[in-house]
């Protein structure tokens, strides 16, 4: 009787193990900065241009935006990745950029956002745009910039074009890094 | 015994102990040798023409025009050649000049537009009726990836006007180290070892370390750790940099592309206005004080940080920033007034060409002074003509064609000018 309880034990305690090796693990990667960027033609009409750049020190950093790297640093800069990208506005070729920064936390994030030395001062609020808060500046018929921010990640966006189309792809750019964001 | 001094030596062994002092004193303090005269006004040109720009597009012509009678304002000389002869000491036809720009920003960088308009300036001058060798012109930047994500062209051959990165092979940094200010720098070889001088070429932008990133600032592109160089808003380091001696001995001409200008947020960013202007000085504090200014006048809130340029004054006598001692001078609409930024000339002229005798090109150089009718034929000693360069109406002004001769043989010929109302001609000897 002993035996065959014992028996039973050892055959339910394989058949355990046997179940528990068969099972795969579900594990998540984390999405890498690269994903953030919007891809090559995913938005209509926008095509990578230019030479695109990641940093993941603030020496790198520095090569690509000089002193402007102190302002990510003192806010824990972690990584940031660029890409530019060519589309016609009112019929005309422009270009704009992007640029992904990684700060290491929400609260780093917002931070960046409010720096004045990033140049928005007197920025217009897009309520119930992009992420948590973005801002974002008209330059007299020149050019357009955008920044917003969600958890960790800073973005900012520059257009060298300032008409109401040229706005708006601001926008949708923004909104599709924001929405890989929020997926990732 | 009369009193000997260096410029009245008694005798040769009195001579060589000043002569030495001298030199000892420049190992000392190089910058007392190199510093500008605080005696003289520096002389500030500011060249404005809103026909520059149209939105984002910039008229070449116009600039060309700009940069023109820049130049020539700035050295006080009749024509382009006269004037870098004026600005560049001892410029011969086998000295090689560097241009510095600022390409760090893509989005707003020196304009290909304003760099072309110096090299095409540079190109004028001429040497026994020689043209300066184009390949002897070298613009460069820290990194030819950013000179050609700003619009340059990348050119490291022996021919065309050279355009590269000190990153590019076989160029790098000195193996000498500089101090600047506590920090260890290594300069492009481009400066300590190519280059005979160098034309400072930055852009108009708000910097937010700096204050402003200008002509003194530029140079953080010619060292190998910049970032070593941003603490306390890069003041002295933008001073110190620029006062080395490689660096303060060649450089002669200090522009700022102003034809736009960021004013917040710099120096990334696009343009944020049109400011349709460009500075020039061989003082390069004063350049920088009007880039200041310029960039104060357009809203840049910022500009108290630049300290660093008072500092290039009061510290190492780079120049002037006291504006009662600048002499500005506002050469407004060039392109209008002038063709090429040059004074419309008075008489009809046909220049000797040159090269004379040639081989089997040569260039006729030639003036009117009114729109017309003009032809210029080339005929032999028998009055058989043998080509037609010119034959229809120009513009007033200088221009320049160029003859070739490689089908025709060794000889005397002659080349003539005729309008309605006037007839020249000059003798030219192909030499084969």
């Amino acid at each position: 009787m002993k035996s065959n309880v014992e028996g039973l034990v050892l055959v339910c305690v394989s058949l355990c193990l046997f179940i528990a090796s068969c099972k795969k693990e579900t594990t998540t990667e984390p999405v890498t900065i690269d994903a953030l960027i919007v891809r090559n033609n995913e938005i209509a009409g926008w095509s990578f241009t230019g030479s695109p750049w990641t940093a993941s020190t603030v020496a790198e950093l520095t090569t690509y935006i000089d002193g402007m790297a102190d302002v990510y640093q003192r806010h824990g800069f972690v990584e940031a990745v660029h890409q530019d990208y060519r589309g016609t506005v009112n019929s005309v070729t422009v270009q704009l950029r992007l640029t992904v920064y990684d700060q290491g936390a929400e609260i780093s994030a917002a931070a960046v956002f409010a720096e004045p030395a990033l140049g928005y001062g007197g920025a217009l609020d897009w309520k119930g745009g992009a992420g948590q808060a973005a801002h974002y500046v008209r330059n007299g018929g020149l050019s357009q910039a955008l920044a917003f921010y969600r958890g960790r990640h800073f973005v900012t966006l520059e257009i060298n074009a300032d008409t109401d189309e040229s706005l708006t792809i601001l926008q949708q750019f923004a909104l599709n890094v924001d929405g890989k964001i929020k997926n990732g | 015994m009369a009193r000997s001094s260096l410029f009245n030596p008694s005798d040769r062994r009195t001579f060589l102990k000043y002569l030495s002092l001298a030199g000892v004193t420049g190992l000392i303090n190089p910058r007392k040798l190199l510093a500008f005269s605080p005696d003289a006004n520096s002389r500030v040109i500011i060249v404005d023409d809103t026909a520059a720009t149209s939105g984002n597009s910039i008229n070449s012509s116009v600039v060309q025009a700009m940069v023109n009678s820049g130049i020539t304002t700035l050295a006080q000389a009749p024509t382009v050649s006269d004037a870098w002869k004026v600005l560049l000491p001892g410029v011969t036809s086998s000295s090689k000049i560097a241009l510095k720009v600022n390409c760090i920003n893509s989005g707003m960088s020196t304009h290909p537009a304003v760099t072309n308009a110096v090299v095409n300036a540079l190109k004028l001058m001429t040497f026994s009726g020689v043209l300066f060798p184009e390949n002897n012109i070298i613009v460069f930047d820290r990194t030819t990836w950013e000179l050609q994500s700003a619009g340059y062209t990348i050119n490291t051959s022996a021919s065309g006007v050279r355009c590269f990165g000190t990153d590019s092979s076989g160029i790098g940094y000195s193996t000498q180290n500089y101090a600047v200010a506590g920090q260890s720098q290594r300069l492009s070889k481009i400066i300590t070892d190519t280059t005979d001088f160098l034309i400072n070429i930055a852009v108009l932008k708000n910097h937010g370390g700096a204050g402003v990133t200008l002509c003194l600032k530029n140079h953080f592109g010619t060292c190998n750790n910049p970032g070593a160089l941003h603490g306390n808003y890069c003041d002295p380091y933008a001073a110190t940099l620029s006062s080395l001696v490689p660096i303060m001995a060649k450089q002669k001409v200090n522009i700022i592309d102003a034809l736009f200008g960021i004013r917040s947020g710099g120096p990334s960013g696009y343009p944020q206005f049109s400011a349709n202007k460009i500075i020039m000085s061989t003082d390069i504090v004063a350049a920088d004080y009007q880039g200041r200014k310029l960039l104060k006048d357009n809203g840049c809130t910022n500009t108290g940080d630049a300290g660093h340029i008072d500092t290039a004054a009061t510290m190492y006598s780079l120049g002037t920033n006291d504006p009662t001692k600048m002499d500005i001078v506002t050469v407004s609409s060039p392109s209008s007034s002038s063709i090429g930024g040059e004074p419309l000339p008075s008489s009809l002229a046909l220049n000797q060409n040159y090269p004379n005798p040639f081989n089997a090109v040569t260039h006729i150089r030639f003036s009117v002074p009114r729109s017309g009718e003009v032809e210029i034929d080339v005929v032999d000693t028998n009055g058989r003509v043998l080509a037609t360069l010119v034959h229809g109406n120009m513009r007033a002004g200088e221009h320049t064609v160029s003859f070739v001769a490689d089908q025709f043989a060794s000889g005397v010929y002659f080349y003539r000018l005729k309008t309605e109302t006037a007839f020249l001609s000059h003798k030219m000897i192909l030499l084969k």
